[in-house]
């Protein structure tokens, strides 16, 4: 074949200027670590990172919300531990009480004792957490729970029925508060009956029986089975608290697994081989040299310089 | 006996036109479009006699040009195709780049905002939550608007070099007028081909198929015509058309081509013009680019629709609920005077929203209510709500015949089996002969139902009055970025985007490979015309050789023809 001499310069040209893309281009890679450069280079490759880099992040929101739950929770399974230690105090003291006689020193020494430790447990459920919101007043949390009412001298609710909740994991709500409905309004006995007083006026009453002139082995123990309903709902309250944190754990240990699939999933997608990058490098390099050295062996040589 | 000088004087002629043309080679080695040219010579007439004929020497016939006009045909075909693919691949890498940059896209514009949304559900109460959600929301806009700009100024972009592209086809039709003339008057003359002319012409042909597809037919006198689109006539023998580039009457923002008359202009449609950098500069524009830009204005649609709807059924940390002087139901605004497909151009927060992120509607704009002296374990507890709803507060009542009665608007009820039922007050029945109450749609709230009513029992419906602590209306707000609420629910706001993504690298990708195909079938066939039609330096060197010793050796004939002449006179 006939070949024109600017055809020979062209395609030298054309083939040094291509190696040199190629090289350039693994020269990229190898700087940003990167095996794509634009999706161009693997458009389904850069659209499944995408949604891996999507799913990376929602996961990672479930990783925040599960360490919000689990302050939260924590807190409250404290708090609650709290109250049920104050309670179980007051059981001990108000057991002091058994065999006294009515009206006696040491039974009114003993109801100022009580008096004291309901107005601490009122003051453990009107607790606030550390951004000044009231932990038991259900969805109102700039309402103060728990108050006593002056007309009819007993202990009220204030909030609602709402129980804060936060996402954890696509599939789990977690709620991550109490109402004081459910823990000191809505206390129920043994049987599962409805008590109908709450747990302040339990121990309100306790108060006022142990003070009262007819104090009796019987109405204490009637008063002491009341506390122990509200001890029973409490220690109730704590162990579902329990129960979430153990939910919770597990969702944790679920959720840091993903995030670490999740990378390794865009390593796969995304970085580059190293190796692989480096001997193409090495293969270009060489093939330039050639390149380059055949041009100007084969362009130099001509008729006209034997002339 | 001047035979002798005749034959040598053609030899000698013969012998310097070819060093002439062999020259003329050399020095247009470089010189594009060019074809090497050769000097055609024949013997000259035979003087017959009864001796046997006597040739008389050389004759020139003609200088003629290597060349085929299939190869050239080809050529221009494949030079049109192969700028439309340079241009189409050029234009598309620059908007595959601008896709490429993980931090820019809006991905992680879409993932934080959503983040933020979440923490205002996990902490409706914190104010800096809400101002971090709304500052996303604003990053969220601007990243809309910020690709959007980058859309606008590729296609901006395309519109200038339609312009350019139009000025260069009508300065290389004016030129082709022009030498169509210029060869009918060469040729004319004295009947022999203009090979530099029909060179030139062969390569501004060429140039004009770099900015549009045409194709040429041949006339009688020497000249083309040169047609483009469905057969519209640039170049009519030495007639020349001009175009014009001006903005379509559809779309001022889109520039387009025209035929100029001699009383006004005539507009192309923009899928007529196939071929080169006009063809590729349509195409693109109006494919890709137009395409990517509407899939973004939808997303931003969507995520402004999604958004606004869930805001409007929620109630605010003043505690507002839509309908309600202060509530505002839109989150994201898209001016009613935004132009269908500029939504992401034209989205943005609602002011009011930015200037108090309290607005943001986080709770459920109800709450349920057990009485305390309830003996049995039914509760309600709000699943969806539905617009319009009502927050008028309603007392259920279980009755002896395990109904709910007190409520006396408009029920439906779901029960345990599937079934369901409707009606106005009454009583709504907790088991329905084959399953219990599941769900009781009142007021516009649909409510799960739980438990087990004994006679007596009350539950409630109230106003979420304070309920600040509640993000139930915000957590299903971020919820919002795992539904797939578009394209009639196939996909999330994310994976559209990743779709635009995916989309615009398999063109390009595609592109790059029928470039590359197409580059491989140029250099081939450009290789066929440059191996028929290309100078070789070479065979140049040899040819100057060549005719050098030719011209010699009949200079030396016609110096023994003088010398034989001369002898002949010395006969005395």
């Amino acid at each position: 074949m006939r070949i024109s001499t600017s055809m020979q310069f062209a395609s030298g040209t054309r083939n040094l200027l291509n190696q040199q893309y190629e090289l350039q281009r693994t020269q990229d890679q190898l700087s940003s670590g990167r095996r794509m450069l634009s999706p161009s280079d693997d458009p389904i490759a850069a659209l499944n990172a995408l949604e891996v880099r999507q799913a990376k992040g929602v996961n990672e929101q479930y990783l925040t919300n599960q360490s919000t739950a689990l302050s939260a929770l924590s807190s409250l399974e404290s708090t609650l531990g709290s109250l049920g230690d104050q309670l179980i105090n007051i059981r001990v003291a108000a057991t002091e009480a058994q065999g006294k006689p009515a009206g006696s020193q040491q039974l009114s020494a003993i109801s100022e004792d009580l008096r004291q430790r309901l107005s601490s447990l009122v003051d453990l459920a009107n607790t606030k957490d550390s951004q000044g919101n009231y932990v038991f007043s259900g969805f109102q949390s700039g309402v103060k729970p728990i108050a006593l009412d002056a007309v009819s001298g007993q202990y009220t609710y204030l909030g609602d029925q709402g129980k804060v909740s936060i996402q954890v994991s696509p599939s789990i709500n977690m709620a991550v508060s109490e109402n004081g409905d459910d823990l000191f309004m809505r206390v129920t006995d043994a049987q599962g009956q409805p008590l109908g007083k709450s747990v302040f006026d339990t121990v309100q009453d306790t108060i006022d029986s142990i003070g009262s002139a007819t104090f009796n082995s019987a109405t204490l123990a009637t008063n002491l089975a009341e506390i122990d309903a509200a001890i029973n709902q409490l220690i109730n309250a704590r162990t579902s608290v329990g129960a979430r944190l153990n939910t919770l754990e597990s969702v944790q240990i679920n959720a840091k697994d993903m995030d670490y699939q999740h990378s390794v999933r865009l390593s796969e997608l995304e970085d580059l081989d190293y190796t692989e990058a480096i001997s193409r490098f090495a293969r270009y390099q060489t093939q330039l040299e050639a390149s380059q050295i055949t041009f100007k062996q084969v362009t130099q040589l001509s008729l006209f310089n034997l002339l | 006996m001047t035979t002798y000088l005749n034959i040598g004087i053609s030899g000698l002629r013969a012998a310097q036109l070819g060093l002439l043309t062999t020259q003329h080679n050399i020095a247009n080695a470089n010189t594009p479009g060019f074809s090497r040219q050769a000097v055609f010579q024949s013997t000259g007439f035979a003087v017959n006699s009864d001796e046997g004929a006597l040739g008389q020497g050389v004759k020139i016939e003609t200088v003629k040009r290597n060349y085929s006009e299939f190869l050239t045909g080809q050529m221009n075909q494949s030079q049109s195709r192969l700028t439309e693919l340079e241009t189409q691949y050029a234009s598309l890498s620059q908007m595959d780049n601008l896709l490429a940059d993980q931090e820019a896209g809006l991905s992680p514009a879409l993932r934080d905002f959503f983040a933020a949304v979440q923490q205002v559900g996990s902490n409706p109460s914190l104010i800096p939550a809400r101002q971090s959600m709304v500052s996303s929301a604003q990053t969220l806009a601007s990243r809309f608007q910020l690709l959007d700009g980058r859309f606008q100024s590729l296609g901006e972009q395309a519109n200038g070099r339609i312009s350019n592209a139009v000025a260069g086809i009508n300065a290389l039709t004016e030129s082709i007028g022009q030498i169509n003339q210029n060869i009918v008057l060469a040729q004319s003359t004295y009947g022999q081909p203009a090979n530099d002319l029909l060179d030139q012409r062969d390569y501004l042909v060429n140039e004009l198929n770099k900015l549009v597809g045409v194709s040429t037919s041949n006339n009688l006198d020497g000249t083309v015509n040169v047609f483009f689109g469905s057969g519209q006539q640039l170049v009519v023998g030495t007639q020349v058309t001009s175009l014009v580039a001006q903005e379509k009457s559809s779309d001022s923002t889109k520039m387009g081509v025209a035929i100029q008359y001699r009383n006004g202009t005539v507009e192309l449609a923009d899928n007529l013009l196939s071929g080169g950098e006009l063809g590729a500069l349509m195409s693109f524009r109006n494919g890709t680019l137009e395409g990517a830009r509407t899939a973004l204005g939808e997303i931003a649609t969507a995520v402004a629709q999604a958004l606004n709807d869930q805001q409007a059924l929620g109630m605010d940390l003043n505690g507002r609920v839509a309908g309600e002087v202060g509530f505002e139901s839109q989150l994201f605004i898209i001016p009613a005077s935004s132009v269908p497909g500029f939504a992401a151009r034209d989205i943005q927060v609602n002011p009011l929203v930015v200037e108090d992120p309290r607005l943001v509607a986080a709770a459920s704009p109800v709450r349920t209510t057990q009485a305390t002296t309830n003996t049995g374990t039914l509760k309600l507890t709000v699943a969806e709500v539905t617009t319009p709803f009502s927050t008028a507060a309603v007392s259920l009542s279980v009755n002896g015949a395990q109904q709910l009665t007190g409520f006396a608007g408009n029920w439906t009820a779901t029960y345990a089996s599937g079934a369901s039922a409707s009606g106005a007050g009454g009583g709504i029945p907790l088991n329905n002969g084959s399953g219990a109450l599941r769900e009781l749609t009142i007021n516009g709230v649909r409510y799960t139902v739980t438990g087990v009513g004994n006679s007596g029992d009350t539950l409630g419906v109230e106003r979420n009055t304070g309920g600040v602590q509640d993000g139930r209306n915000a957590v299903l707000m971020a919820g919002l970025q795992n539904q797939k609420t578009m394209y009639g629910g196939t996909a999330t706001f994310n994976s559209s985007y990743a779709t635009i993504v995916a989309d615009t690298g398999i063109v390009t990708r595609e592109t790059k490979i029928r470039l590359d195909a197409q580059s491989a079938l140029h250099d081939q066939i450009e290789g066929a015309r440059d191996s028929l039609s290309g100078v070789n330096l070479d065979e140049e060197a040899a040819n100057l050789l060549k005719f050098q010793q030719a011209y010699q050796a009949s200079a030396k004939a016609l110096q023994i023809g003088v010398d034989l002449f001369e002898q002949l006179l010395s006969i005395r």
